[in-house]
């Protein structure tokens, strides 16, 4: 199929953009210079505009797209509820094709995410630079371009990289049973993030699985990628053989329920259905994974703490929402609930706990210079909280909000749920 | 370097005007301003983002500089196209321009940018407990620039009037890059109400910088309760009937059986779904009132053939009620591809008459459409499906469209009530006016902005815009002998004011000339054989009258049916309504009810040249073109006669009450106010009478209470206290803390005497009746003057302003010393003789000489105050 006849799909979604502006309030990026080219509705317009001729998708302007943190603020705030995310993604699909694509982020997202071992080699050595110091001293020397640089960001924004992952440390394919009275089976789908930078969250989430009554079961051969980086970049090839890889996996596992603890990949693993829905190779596979697919948070509250076990945690606490699981797969209340139901915890809502902290996958990377200033609003908010620690509920925000807290030495600390609910939990020493 | 500076490369437009990324020129930056919330797109050929007043001022200066013609563009939410470049004109962003400057919670006045979101003042304001009543649907995300300029309603316009009703002061950019203020942020200013001719100009006459608006008190409490009934026309009438009850909500919304099953669809709101039509009712006020005052509108609702009601519970019932309300728009425009919404206004008892008329033309032309009510203002919102992608289904909405209007025009409605002209409503202008009165809006936008910079093409149709041709010069009047003519009717009003001109007669139009007297020259074309009740409308609370028409009658005859004026004139036994009108004589309860214009829904008038202009409806929400009738507000026959007016009536207030108390001084009074409103007290009025006034007050009305001989405040309540002797307890209990002798409570006849009497005083030929306002610290000092040189002066403290009775203009020294020191202001209500304002008309001032020019070149017509 042709790129613009590709496009031409979202033609119904995008014309459903009635240009009212009620988007503008709650988009991050409008709020930073209220630009007309930075909000929703400028992006739609855009793109109605190219499907209908009257505009082009070059250089320039895919700078509105680019832009996008397709957070899907926008989307809540939409009376129709268009799916601006959708658009984006399909927008620099779109432009991808047309352009042609840089090799090396072509290698990573096709060559490399499907191919977990590979990957972790490589992450492996990465590690092993920034831990000796190598990678400093490859920034000092001014090593490569733009690459160069977004590489050095993101190498700035880690502060440590762990120096074995998830999978090191719990092998694919092994089952962990639950801990006191099994009353559920669930498979247990480990991102890149928990693979490769936060292996704790994984086995913390894991661990608090367990203590509520769930069999573990991690699958045998992980893709170690939702399929959403991706297909945010607009690599459409690349994100079908991993949506099907994963569809495939999820179904196959003899569980009721896969659960992530992160945000974004939970709402991807979700999307299934809808992007895929009608393939006509795996497009049953892909609802019926979609369907089987449960956040954490939604899973904890539904399945309510076993008898006996103490969830107590006497912390100034806050919550900073996942932007797709609040807007997209509109989840704000397992996660508060679980929280305020803490014994001894003072939990306190945060203003505009819903908008994205600027971190947005690779955003931060990619748009430092969106991302800050984002990213500075967003601590804002947290420091009149007076909260000691703020909560979050994807991998994105961990690193996004750490590196915000670090970088302005803030003392507030910065904590997966998992990580809450795991520590909430813990049995007393004996 | 040389290379560079050699090379044929196009000049930069607004090269170094701005900072970096505050000009943009680039296709792929200015194609994002090419739409509004409307059908209508066209790109602008550049895009300037100033972040301050200074910084816009240049913008403008350097498009006229260049020739160029510029939009002003808030949020761009505005459903007519008012923000489309189609001539590759140049937009200036004002989203930039967004803090408030100031807010002051004791005068309840706000200094905002004009690109400040309505929803950030609403939340500035809440922190004191106060809040900006308009409220229009898209309050998250247009502007106050925008708000003002469209003159927008909100849900709520039923109880509190729009926009312009809470505009106190806007400052704009004029077409040539000067600045000027217009009104005033505490009182009104003299002369032509250019502030309100500013406000709904859909930025055509220059962009609007700055402005004060008014805050209100946050209401204590409200309920919410949605009635379901067998028909639209049930409904209706059920409006009708609670408004005719004296009760006045915030809210009357209605949506039809389309809307509900859509609702219902994406909201689950639980709305009945066996309804045709159903109401939401909100009202807001004293816990205590609420369940009676929805008592009556459920009994009203009964009356007409209610189904069902619901009543919100709590904050969450109250929520989902509002939800469907709200998500109605989203509802409906989740049907099909695209939505388009109209803004009809008919009388408000002619909404069933109108509905169906409407729904004929959207069976006729196969249309879905869905009917959405401010019912309480008559005003509603077609919601028409379709698919914009379709060019036959464009066009077929659009035939509806404009069939629609024409018919709410036939019955006595307007093309627009809320969302304004733009491009889009241009066609139907002509149905709605007839062509003087389009001319004339054409040349006040010539006179002000002769090059059409300003936002061309917009809001007045182009044929009528053929410049400001004006006048043969004339000559001037010659003195002659002193003579009286009295017109029968607006034609013969026309033709003695044509004579005059030919026959070199200086005119001045008087009314019951209370206020001025007869000139000593040429013609006194007096109004009062003009005295005719034209229309009196209970049911849509209107009055259309001559403008000889005495205040005292109109308001006996408001009254009879429990209504009353949204003004209180002065001598109301002499005064007339256009002499009242010319001398924007809004009187005592000016904060709480508003400015005398505010309740003007239109008027004939004749000018200068005898023309005849027409504007206005029986009908309180229009944005239909420029609000002219603004422009005799206050202008003192200098903009010739005024014919008829149209006037808004209002419910009587169930009860009213006055408290007479004995004061030491003014710093007691502020204190007493202070106290009532933090006790969540609010007086309609509150006036401290100098001793002077208050010994005339004793004597004549034998009104001294104990302790007196100083001075008096009269606490005037209107709603509930007058009923609740606790109530009453407690506001005697907050003025006693205040310092102050609480001696009488009147009600009924004994409270309305009083009024009476201060209205009336100073009636007769001597002396003056001088109007001055500024910041508490001008009335303090107002005051001590008046009590050291013994002059009558009453201080109306909630709203900012003092009344000052002189015998000579010599012995007002003092007092126009203290204002000018004070930068307070003052104007005229009655007196004669020479009084220049110490301070500088300014921009305002050219403008309003420039239109005096305009439609009165040799002077026949009497000067504008204070210019
Ligand atoms: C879903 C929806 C609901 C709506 N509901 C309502 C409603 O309930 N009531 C209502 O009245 N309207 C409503 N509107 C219409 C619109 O939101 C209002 O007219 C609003 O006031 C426009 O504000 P804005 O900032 O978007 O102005 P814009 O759309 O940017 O501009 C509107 C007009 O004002 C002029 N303008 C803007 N700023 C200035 C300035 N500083 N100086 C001079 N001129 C200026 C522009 O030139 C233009 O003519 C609605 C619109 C939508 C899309
Ligand atoms: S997805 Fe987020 S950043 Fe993108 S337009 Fe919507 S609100 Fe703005
Ligand atoms: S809120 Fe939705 S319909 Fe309105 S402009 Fe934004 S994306 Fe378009």
């Amino acid at each position: 199929m042709n790129a613009l006849a590709e496009l031409t799909r979202y033609y119904d979604e995008v014309s459903r953009c009635s240009r009212c502006g009620f988007c503008q309030p709650t988009c991050p990026t409008y709020k930073l210079e209220d630009g007309e080219a930075d909000v929703a509705r400028g992006r739609n317009a855009l793109v109605r505009g190219v499907i209908e001729g009257r505009a082009v998708l070059d250089a320039d302007s895919i700078r509105t797209v680019d832009e996008c943190l397709r957070c899907g603020a926008c989307v809540t705030a939409c009376f129709a509820g268009v799916r601006t995310d959708r658009i984006m993604a399909a927008a620099r699909a779109f432009y991808a094709e047309q352009k042609g694509r840089s090799r090396l982020a072509g290698f990573l997202m096709a060559g490399l995410l499907p191919r977990r071992r590979l990957l972790s080699a490589l992450m492996k050595v990465l590690a092993w630079s920034k831990r000796t110091g190598l990678s400093r001293l490859a920034r000092l020397a001014g090593w490569a371009g733009a690459w160069g640089r977004g590489l050095a960001r993101a190498e700035g924004l880690v502060k440590e990289v762990p120096t074995s992952f998830f999978s090191d440390r719990l092998k694919p394919g092994t089952v962990l049973p639950a801990l006191g009275e099994k009353k559920f089976t669930v498979g247990y789908f480990v991102g890149c993030r928990t693979e490769f930078l936060y292996p704790r969250i994984g086995l913390d989430t894991v661990e608090v699985l367990r203590r509520f009554g769930a069999e573990v079961r991690l699958f045998a051969d992980p893709a170690s990628c939702c399929g959403l980086p991706p297909y945010s970049y607009g690599y459409s090839q690349a994100t079908r053989d991993l949506v099907r890889r994963n569809a495939e996996a999820i179904v196959r596992e003899p569980c009721q329920w896969v659960v992530t603890e992160i945000g974004s990949c939970y709402h991807f693993l979700k999307e299934y259905g809808q992007l895929y829905g009608d393939d006509p190779e795996f497009g049953e596979t892909a609802r019926r994974a979609a369907d089987k697919v449960v956040y954490l948070a939604d899973f904890l509250a539904q399945a309510g703490p076993p008898r006996g076990l103490r969830a107590a945690y006497p912390r100034r606490i806050t919550f900073q929402d996942s932007c797709q699981l609040v807007h997209l797969q509109k989840s704000a209340r397992a996660p508060r609930e679980l929280l305020k139901g803490l014994e001894g915890v003072d939990f306190r809502e945060m203003e505009e706990a819903s908008w994205c902290c600027g971190g947005a996958g690779a955003y931060t990377v990619s748009h430092p210079g969106q991302s800050e200033p984002i990213l500075e609003r967003k601590l804002g908010n947290l420091r009149a909280t007076g909260a000691d620690e703020v909560v979050v509920a994807c991998q994105s925000c961990y690193l996004q909000i750490s590196h915000g807290v670090r970088s302005r030495g803030m003392k507030v600390k910065v904590k997966h749920l998992a990580e809450v609910m795991e520590e909430a939990t813990r049995p007393a020493a004996p | 370097m040389l290379k560079r500076l050699f090379s044929k490369k196009k000049a930069v437009p607004f090269a170094g005007l701005l900072p970096p990324g505050q000009v943009l020129s680039a296709p792929h930056e200015r194609f994002p301003y090419s739409y509004d919330a409307s059908n209508w797109r066209g790109e602008p050929s550049c895009v300037l983002i100033p972040r301050d007043s200074a910084e816009l001022a240049a913008c403008v200066r350097a498009c006229r500089r260049e020739g160029r013609r510029f939009i002003a563009r808030g949020a761009g939410t505005n459903l007519s196209g008012a923000t489309v470049a189609p001539d590759g004109e140049v937009v200036i962003s004002l989203t930039r321009l967004n803090r408030v400057l100031e807010l002051d919670p004791l005068r309840r006045r706000a200094l905002v940018e004009c690109g400040v979101v309505n929803l950030d003042l609403q939340k500035a304001a809440s922190a004191h407990g106060l809040f900006f009543a308009p409220d229009p649907a898209s309050q998250k995300a247009s502007t106050l620039g925008g708000n003002l300029a469209v003159n927008s309603g909100g849900p709520r316009c039923l109880k509190y009037g729009i926009t312009t009703h809470h505009v106190m002061a806007v400052e704009i950019i004029r077409p040539d890059g000067s600045l000027a203020w217009l009104g005033d942020p505490l009182g009104e200013a003299a002369g032509p109400d250019l502030r309100g001719l500013l406000v709904g100009s859909e930025g055509t006459l220059g962009i609007i910088s700055r402005a004060w608006v008014k805050l209100l008190p946050l209401p204590k409490a409200a309920r919410t309760a949605l009635f379901s009934f067998p028909g639209v026309a049930e409904a209706v009438r059920a409006v009708s009937e609670i408004i005719a009850r004296g009760i006045v909500p915030s809210t009357l919304e209605l949506m039809d059986a389309f809307i509900l099953k859509a609702v219902e669809q994406f909201h689950h709101a639980g709305y009945p779904q066996d309804a045709a039509a159903v109401l939401l009712a909100e009202v807001e006020g004293e816990e205590e009132d609420l369940g009676e005052m929805m008592g009556e509108v459920l009994e009203a609702a009964r009356r007409h053939g209610c189904l069902s009601f619901q009543a919100a519970e709590d904050g969450e019932s109250r929520a989902r009620l509002w939800e469907g309300r709200r998500g109605a728009h989203a509802a409906v425009a989740c049907l099909r591809p695209s939505v388009w919404v109209e803004d009809g206004t008919v009388p408000r008892n002619r909404l069933a008459e109108a509905l169906e008329r409407l729904q004929e033309i959207g069976r006729k032309e196969a249309i879905q459409v869905g009917y959405l009510f401010h019912a309480g203002d008559g005003n509603f919102h077609p919601l028409m499906l379709f698919d914009d992608r379709i060019p036959e289904e464009r066009e077929k909405v659009r035939r509806a469209g404009g069939e629609m209007l024409k018919a709410c025009v036939d019955l006595g409605g307007t093309i627009t009530g809320e969302h304004g002209v733009g491009i889009d409503k241009l066609p139907y202008m002509e149905y709605l006016h007839d062509p003087v009165t389009l001319a004339v809006m054409g040349e006040v936008k010539a006179v002000l902005d002769p090059e059409n910079l300003c936002n061309p093409g917009k809001l007045i149709p182009p044929a009528f815009l053929s410049g400001a041709a004006g006048l043969a010069p004339s000559g001037r009047p010659r003195p002659q002998e002193a003579r009286e003519w009295v017109p029968g009717g607006l034609a013969e009003a026309a033709d003695m004011i044509r004579r005059a001109r030919l026959e070199g007669l200086s005119v001045r139009p008087g009314g019951g000339g209370s206020k001025a007297a007869a000139p000593d020259t040429g013609v006194r074309l007096s109004s009062r054989a003009m005295n005719a009740v034209l229309d009196f409308d209970p049911a849509n609370l209107t009055l259309s009258a001559g403008a000889g028409l005495g205040v005292a009658e109109a308001e006996a005859l408001a009254e009879s049916r429990g209504l009353e004026l949204g003004f209180a004139a002065c001598f109301p036994g002499t005064a007339t309504l256009g002499g009242a009108l010319s001398c924007s004589d809004s009187g005592p309860w000016r904060e709480s009810r508003g400015r005398l214009g505010d309740s003007l829904l239109g008027l004939e008038a004749v000018l200068p040249d005898g023309r005849i202009v027409s504007i206005g409806r029986k009908v309180v929400k229009n944005v239909a073109g420029l609000d002219l009738g603004r422009l005799w507000v206050g202008s003192r026959g200098g903009l010739g006669l005024v014919a008829s007016l149209i006037l808004k009536l209002y419910p009587k207030p169930p009860a009213e009450d006055l408290l007479v108390a004995a004061c030491p001084d003014h710093a007691q009074a502020a204190a007493g106010l202070e106290a009532l409103r933090s006790g969540g007290l609010e007086p309609a009025a509150y006036c401290l009478l100098s001793p002077a006034l208050a010994e005339r007050l004793g004597e004549e009305l034998g009104l001294r209470p104990a302790g007196s001989g100083g001075m008096l405040v009269l606490a005037d309540f209107r709603g509930r206290l007058g009923r609740s002797g606790a109530l009453r307890r407690r506001a005697v209990g907050a003025l006693t803390a205040g310092g102050m002798e609480p001696g009488f409570e009147l009600q009924g006849e004994n409270r309305r005497q009083v009024w009476d009497w201060l209205r009336q005083y100073g009636a007769g030929p001597e002396g003056g009746l001088l109007r001055l306002w500024g910041p508490a610290g001008a009335l303090r000092e107002w005051t001590n003057l008046a009590r050291d040189h013994s002059l009558p002066l009453a201080c109306h403290l909630g709203g900012h302003e003092a009344w000052l009775h002189y015998p000579s203009l010599d012995s007002l020294g003092p007092w126009l010393d203290s204002a000018a020191r004070l930068g307070a202001r003052f104007s005229r209500l009655k007196g004669e003789g020479p009084l220049r304002p110490w301070w500088p008309a300014g921009e305002a001032g050219v403008m309003a000489r420039q239109i005096k020019d305009h439609f009165d070149p040799g002077g026949f017509f009497p000067e504008l105050p204070s210019f």
